[in-house]
């Protein structure tokens, strides 16, 4: 069993190995075991922008929980994110807390919210569950905007962190072992028997209902799981990412990306939504840099909008979820007779 | 801050204001509360659809003037808001009949699909025409004000009311009087069974996607005496849409027209008893409607009036 899942999982843990060996010159360094001169490779945007890779693939990771396991579409995700986000922020800069308080603040808020929204949207479907939830997370925004002695308003808040933290060797490293713990924990929940239940609510609500399962219950739980992931990801974002909590967050605009990244990757497929995101993050990092060979790049998110388009029509089960499939077919072709 | 006295005139002002940008918000409406009661999709690119008939209409107004200082005649804003209507109606009808018609079998494609051409619709019309916002000052026939009880009020204010009755009437008359319009009613209540009865039901959806986008793009182009023409306008269209809708109820065309106008005046008169809340109002508002009363506030007991 232990064996067969290693096996499946080599590419992941391939990748992990990768990115965990890469920078390991710089961890050294940066904590005084070997001369931190003598080490300027990788380069300090290396570690910068797979760091925010990370911090994004847990998002998107959290968000597949809602769409890809349990089947339902909610526009105000990275409403969380920003409830993470401002928790850590408001508790080091205006409470001068220590961050681990703001960590837990961020849990505690987050869990509450997801709760309080989910009980109050999951009571509706479909669309009608889709525009409540763009609802909240625009007063959410809003508020963001309008408690300023609290939020900093328009400017958001810049975070200071300990010492330690400012590090990007650091950042890196902790922003990968957050991304695997989640990645793993997740896993783990969607294969447990709760996981097959909101299996059974995404391919069909009745039956499962009809069951005996209280399919509200299992809903507001899954959210307030991908809930209190997300506002994680908020925490990590204004800690070891950005180091900021902006009230942007909170808008449609993130969550529409981290959708972006979900459906790319492959819907319902967890390693989907992590490449998804490596994918949406890098191209919105180098896609402007290319405004040199062609005006058109300084427009880059039309080609995020293309893929978005080009994916729902062409490859609507997303790259990890086509390859997937494509395996499974070719396996049959080889081993059906006649 | 103390509240001023609340006159007479002054409530009769924030009414017909209140009316006028109803009107506005009925035109962008419209169109998304048919097409979600009639095909079922919810489509989130209506705004940048809004949006494109604006800047459209702009270029069109600019053959004929300058829209920052107003030199042009009367007529060429007539002919700024039908351009724009025509680029909303090719565009509707474009992306219902090659975007959204092969994924009508799958609901939760259908709006990340709307989703990207925000996306692509924004960002093309950006790269076309900038980031920056664009004036249009009102037409010489149009600018002015008259005198309303005592207070001054905007001419364009009236031809907004004006023009917003006449489209009023002329999609009441459609989908109640015609032939197309009892097809449109029976697809709402049950599209397949139309379909049954030998009539192309799938003409008709984009039809009404392609009329639903054009009046959207009228009512871009005729807020942009208001606010100009800029980028950020889909995304203001798309929630007001929104809203109006889900106060007024999916489907219905009177709903609509009655939730615009309910909008236009909690815009006009909050600021003036509650200026804490008048950012977050019309979202809690809502809400609100969508937890107690999901089919809508004008609606006949649940059914989908026409």
């Amino acid at each position: 069993m232990m064996l067969k899942r290693i096996k499946a999982d080599r590419w992941i843990i391939a990748v992990l190995l990768l990115l965990l060996l890469l920078p390991l010159p710089k961890l050294l360094a940066a904590n005084g075991l070997i001369a931190a001169d003598a080490v300027n490779w990788p380069p300090i945007h290396y570690l910068k922008r797979s760091t925010d890779v990370f911090v994004w693939a847990v998002v998107a990771v959290s968000y597949d929980i809602l769409i890809g396991f349990t089947g339902i579409v909610s526009f105000g995700h990275s409403l969380f994110v920003a409830v993470g986000a401002y928790s850590v922020a408001i508790a080091v800069m205006k409470l001068g807390l220590s961050p681990v308080v703001g960590v837990l603040a961020a849990v505690i808020a987050s869990a509450l919210i997801s709760v309080v929204v989910g009980s109050l949207s999951l009571r509706l479907k479909g669309h009608y569950f889709a525009m409540i939830t763009l609802a909240f997370a625009e007063v959410g925004h809003v508020l963001a905007l309008k408690l300023s002695q609290w939020t900093g308003g328009e400017d958001g808040l810049s975070v200071r962190v300990p010492l330690w933290l400012a590090n990007r060797t650091n950042d890196y490293y902790l922003g990968l072992l957050f991304l695997a713990v989640i990645f793993f924990t997740v896993r783990r929940i969607t294969e447990s028997p709760t996981g097959r239940v909101l299996a059974a609510i995404r391919e069909n609500e009745h039956r499962a209902q009809a069951l005996g399962y209280d399919v509200t219950a299992y809903k507001v739980g899954a959210m307030t799981i991908s809930g209190v992931i997300a506002g994680l990801a908020g925490v990590a974002m204004a800690t070891i990412d950005t180091q900021f909590a902006i009230a942007s967050l909170a808008t449609s605009g993130p969550t529409i990306e981290v959708l972006l990244m979900t459906v790319v990757g492959g819907v319902g497929t967890l390693t989907g939504p992590v490449l998804g995101a490596a994918m949406i993050r890098l191209l919105s990092f180098a896609l402007p840099g290319l405004q040199d060979i062609s005006p058109l790049f300084a427009r880059w998110q039309l080609f995020l909008g293309l893929i978005y388009v080009g994916t729902v029509m062409f490859l609507p089960d997303g790259i990890v979820g086509s390859y997937r499939t494509r395996v499974k077919t070719a396996f049959q072709r080889i081993f059906t007779p006649g | 801050m103390e509240t001023p006295h609340l006159t007479f005139p002054l409530l009769v002002t924030l009414l017909l204001n209140g009316v006028a940008i109803g009107m506005l918000y009925f035109l962008v409406a419209v169109g998304l509360s048919v097409i979600f009661g009639l095909m079922h999709v919810l489509n989130f690119a209506h705004g940048s659809m809004s949006m494109v008939g604006a800047y459209v209409g702009l270029a069109v107004f600019r053959l004929f003037g300058d829209p920052a200082t107003g030199t042009a005649p009367t007529w060429a804003f007539a002919l700024a808001i039908l351009g724009g209507a025509m680029a909303g109606f090719v565009l509707g009808w474009v992306t219902e009949r090659f975007l959204i018609r092969p994924l009508y079998k799958r609901p939760i494609f259908l709006i990340l699909l709307t989703l990207g051409l925000i996306l692509v619709l924004d960002e093309t019309v950006k790269l076309i025409w900038g980031t920056s916002p664009q004036g249009l000052v009102i037409v010489p026939g149009l600018s002015g004000t008259v005198d309303v009880l005592g207070q001054p009020f905007a001419v364009y204010r009236i031809f907004l009311i004006s023009f917003g009755l006449l489209m009023i009437g002329l999609t009441w008359y459609v989908v109640n009087k015609t032939r197309i319009g009892i097809i449109i009613r029976a697809g709402v209540q049950d599209s397949d069974m139309v379909q049954t009865l030998g009539i192309n039901v799938r003409q008709i959806f984009t039809l009404v996607f392609a009329f639903g986008a054009a009046l959207a793009a009228m009512g871009g182009i005729a807020t942009t005496p208001f606010t100009g023409v800029h980028p950020a306008m889909s995304g203001d269209f798309l929630l007001k849409t929104f809203i109006v809708v889900v106060i007024g109820g999916f489907g219905s065309t009177t709903g609509t027209a009655l939730g615009a106008i309910c909008l236009g005046l909690t815009e006009q008169f909050l600021p003036w008893f509650f200026p804490r809340f008048a950012a977050v109002g019309p979202v809690v508002l809502m809400a609100v409607v969508l937890l107690v009363r999901p089919e809508g506030l004008f609606s006949v007991s649940g059914r989908r009036a026409g």
